[in-house]
């Protein structure tokens, strides 16, 4: 480019004046258009003029007209050569115009084209620094891809590990629930089974219930009928020389209050050993009621047997 | 396992169920601390009460020395009812006893009237004073030197209505005491109530008398004298004091024991050698040898039906007591433990023997064997000179014991539980004898 505006720098010049040329070539055009519409205008722009006229000799006139033409054309050329100077001049001062203005164009390119170099320099520069950062950021990267990968290695054997002892663990509670679901299952069997048996026992289950309680109170009342029993045992006076073997049986009602009513459901035979039981019987009350209404109605009457000893 | 023994639990309350309709509990013996009793003095009317005898006192010591009853003594008794409309039951229940016994003492026109009243608290509801007694009985026309016999009566009833055993209250004793005289010992033989009030002599001696042992029936008692120094065996009637002589062999005459026929005696002779038992019958005087050997054979007692008599024997080296029977004349060794075993007697069921026992301890004690398992028993401690005696009712052992330089007579329960000392007279008091039950 330099070396293209150094072959053609002749140019220059030519462009300037031809540009000049073309200007002035403009101006007169314009100036031929305007010249014969101004003619025609002026004439008819001034008719007072034309009504002082006054009639005059054809060849006078003629000479006259002769004589105007001819000043006219001088004035013509006048104007023409007063137009060329100017022309001139003003085609100079363009001409040292472009000039200017071609030498301030250069100026300004060859401020524009340094500007530009700089401008790539700076931008070549900033690239290769650009580049050179990238490169950096790009090793920097690298370095932390790689790091990152390490990591990510050692998160994942860590994972891993953590994984098989996660599996481990979970085998071990898997096994252990199964253990545990086949003893649930195992006892659960052995429970249905005995419950089956219970119930073939009892044949009805409700009846099993009923048994059981039924059990139950005659178990809980016969203790406390042996507790009144020794109780009574520890009223009884054992006269001396009262026949051993002497037994009686009395049967005894206990009332809401624990006291009693005693009748002698079977003699011993002998009056004093039946009087000293049921002396010992009396001696005991009030007996103290068990609290299980359904074995308070149990014991609301039972049989004591009570039998001498040797004295 | 456990359904198992639901199941056999079931079955056995099923079968308790059928068996029984209602429950069942069986007890066997008890406590053997005594019946808790109540006496109340009488009431006295038409008498000072200080000139007669204080019978409601006399039957509280009755009872209480029998062993069978705790009594409440007097001066712990704040209410004193006579009448039974009296009687506040629920004070009398607060003391804890079983039974309660009032009376009254009228005197009518120079004679006496006495009531009481056996009543059982224990069985009264409390809602009626005018409970059914357990024993109510009234006496017309008793002299004042009655009132203590007619006190021993009721015992008699209170002990027997209450211990189904018969009381021994109005039986008597015979012993012998003896004084310092102003020429000498004087022996005599005495009877007294069994509580040892009213002693009565029957015959008095300057010689030694001994072994006093009461005929069945109550009326005679027999014993021996040494008189002019010669034994003999005599009876004398209770009533008029009158002696008769029996035997007077050679030698040894002693021990005399009375069938429960009232027509034997059994006695040890030593005119064929040495001691040996015979019987003599009262009313032909026939004598009949029942024992042989050289040993010394003494201190025969007829069992209580007359069959065989138990007897001290050395025979096997150490006094034991042997049986023989009167018809056959078999011997039987009874006792074993002990190397002194002296005076037997049996009680009245003839089930157990009563005895003066030194043991391997060296001491001597009043003991009593059970025939049937030969089990013993010592009862009181005593000395070789104690000669135990049974009550009539088999209850207690009278002995002669020594207190001091002194002879005096205790009792005990033949299960060891009361002992008691007999009211202490002057001089020494020896050789107990108790009497059968009062003929009438």
């Amino acid at each position: 480019m330099k070396e293209w505006f150094e072959k053609y720098q002749y140019l220059k010049p030519f462009c300037a004046s031809l540009l000049l040329h073309i200007i002035l070539f403009g101006f007169f055009l314009l100036s031929v258009e305007n010249g014969s519409s101004t003619h025609a205008s002026s004439v008819l722009a001034n008719p007072g003029e034309i009504v002082h006229a006054v009639v005059v000799d054809e060849g006078q006139v003629q000479a006259e007209i002769s004589h105007l033409q001819q000043a006219e054309i001088q004035q013509k050329k006048a104007v023409e050569d007063k137009q060329k100077a100017l022309a001139d001049s003003l085609d100079k001062v363009k001409k040292e115009r472009a000039q200017e203005q071609a030498k301030l164009e250069q100026l300004k390119r060859d401020m524009a084209k340094a500007k530009q170099e700089e401008q790539n320099r700076l931008s070549e520069i900033q690239i290769a620094k650009e580049k050179e950062q990238k490169q950096l950021d790009d090793l920097k990267q690298a370095k932390e891809k790689e790091k990152n990968q390490l990591d990510a290695l050692d998160d994942q054997r860590q994972a891993e590990q953590v994984r098989v002892k996660q599996m481990r663990q979970e085998r071990e509670k898997e096994e252990k629930k199964k253990n545990e679901a086949a003893k649930n299952q195992l006892a659960a069997k052995h429970k249905a089974d005995e419950a089956k048996r219970a119930a073939g026992i009892a044949a009805r289950e409700g009846e099993k219930l009923a048994a059981e309680r039924q059990g139950f109170i005659v178990n809980e009342a016969q203790k406390v009928a042996d507790a009144w029993g020794d109780k009574i045992k520890r009223n009884k006076n054992q006269t001396f020389g009262l026949p051993s073997g002497l037994k009686c049986v009395l049967r005894i009602r206990v009332l809401p209050d624990g006291n009693i009513q005693v009748s002698l459901l079977k003699s011993s035979g002998n009056s004093v050993h039946d009087n000293l039981s049921i002396n010992a019987a009396y001696k005991s009350q009030p007996l103290e009621l068990p609290e299980d209404p359904a074995i308070r109605e149990r014991t609301k009457e039972f049989d004591i047997g009570i039998e001498s000893d040797e004295g | 396992m456990h359904r198992k023994y639901l199941f056999i639990f079931l079955i056995i309350s099923l079968f308790v169920c059928k068996a029984q309709a209602a429950l069942y509990v069986e007890i066997k013996g008890g406590q053997g601390k005594g019946l808790p009793i109540a006496i109340v003095p009488f009431s006295v009317e038409g008498a000072d009460k200080h000139e007669i005898e204080d019978m409601g006192q006399i039957i509280r010591s009755d009872l209480e020395n029998s062993g069978q009853f705790t009594a409440v003594p007097f001066q712990q008794l704040r209410q004193s009812p006579n009448q039974m409309q009296a009687v506040q039951y629920p004070y009398w229940k607060t003391l804890g006893i079983e039974d309660l016994v009032i009376g009254r003492i009228q005197k009518v026109s120079g004679r006496f009237t006495v009531n009481f009243e056996l009543l059982d608290i224990i069985r009264h509801n409390g809602q009626s004073t005018a409970a059914k007694p357990l024993a109510a009985m009234q006496f017309d026309n008793i002299q004042a030197q009655d009132l203590r016999a007619l006190a021993h009566h009721i015992s008699d009833r209170i002990f027997e209505k209450l211990i189904g055993i018969k009381g021994i209250f109005s039986t008597r004793i015979a012993y012998v005491s003896v004084n310092e005289g102003s020429k000498g010992k004087i022996y005599t033989l005495e009877v007294a109530d069994a509580d040892g009030h009213n002693p009565k002599p029957l015959h008095r001696s300057s010689f030694p008398l001994m072994s006093p042992s009461w005929s069945p029936d109550g009326k005679k008692v027999a014993f021996v004298s040494f008189e002019n120094d010669r034994a003999s065996i005599n009876v004398v009637e209770v009533r008029t004091a009158q002696v008769q002589r029996i035997t007077q062999f050679p030698g040894i005459n002693g021990a005399p024991t009375w069938s429960p026929d009232n027509r034997t005696l059994a006695i040890v002779l030593s005119k064929d050698g040495s001691p040996k038992i015979y019987t003599i019958d009262l009313m032909s005087k026939q004598l009949t040898r029942l024992t042989d050997g050289t040993g010394i054979d003494t201190e025969p007692s007829f069992s209580p039906d007359g069959r065989s008599i138990v007897f001290t024997s050395n025979r096997g080296g150490k006094p034991q007591i042997y049986r023989v029977t009167l018809g056959g004349g078999k011997v039987e060794r009874l006792t074993f433990l002990g190397n002194y075993n002296a005076k037997p007697s049996l009680t009245p069921d003839g089930k157990r023997l009563v005895m003066l026992h030194r043991g391997e301890s060296g001491l001597f004690s009043i003991a009593v064997q059970t025939l049937s398992s030969g089990e013993l028993r010592t009862l009181t401690q005593a000395s070789l000179s104690d000669s135990p005696s049974l009550a009539p009712n088999g209850m207690m052992v009278l002995y002669g014991s020594e207190e001091g330089d002194r002879g005096v007579l205790g009792a005990v329960s033949l299960d060891g539980r009361v002992k008691i000392r007999l009211p202490s007279r002057e001089g020494n008091v020896q050789e107990p004898a108790w009497s059968p039950f009062a003929s009438s």
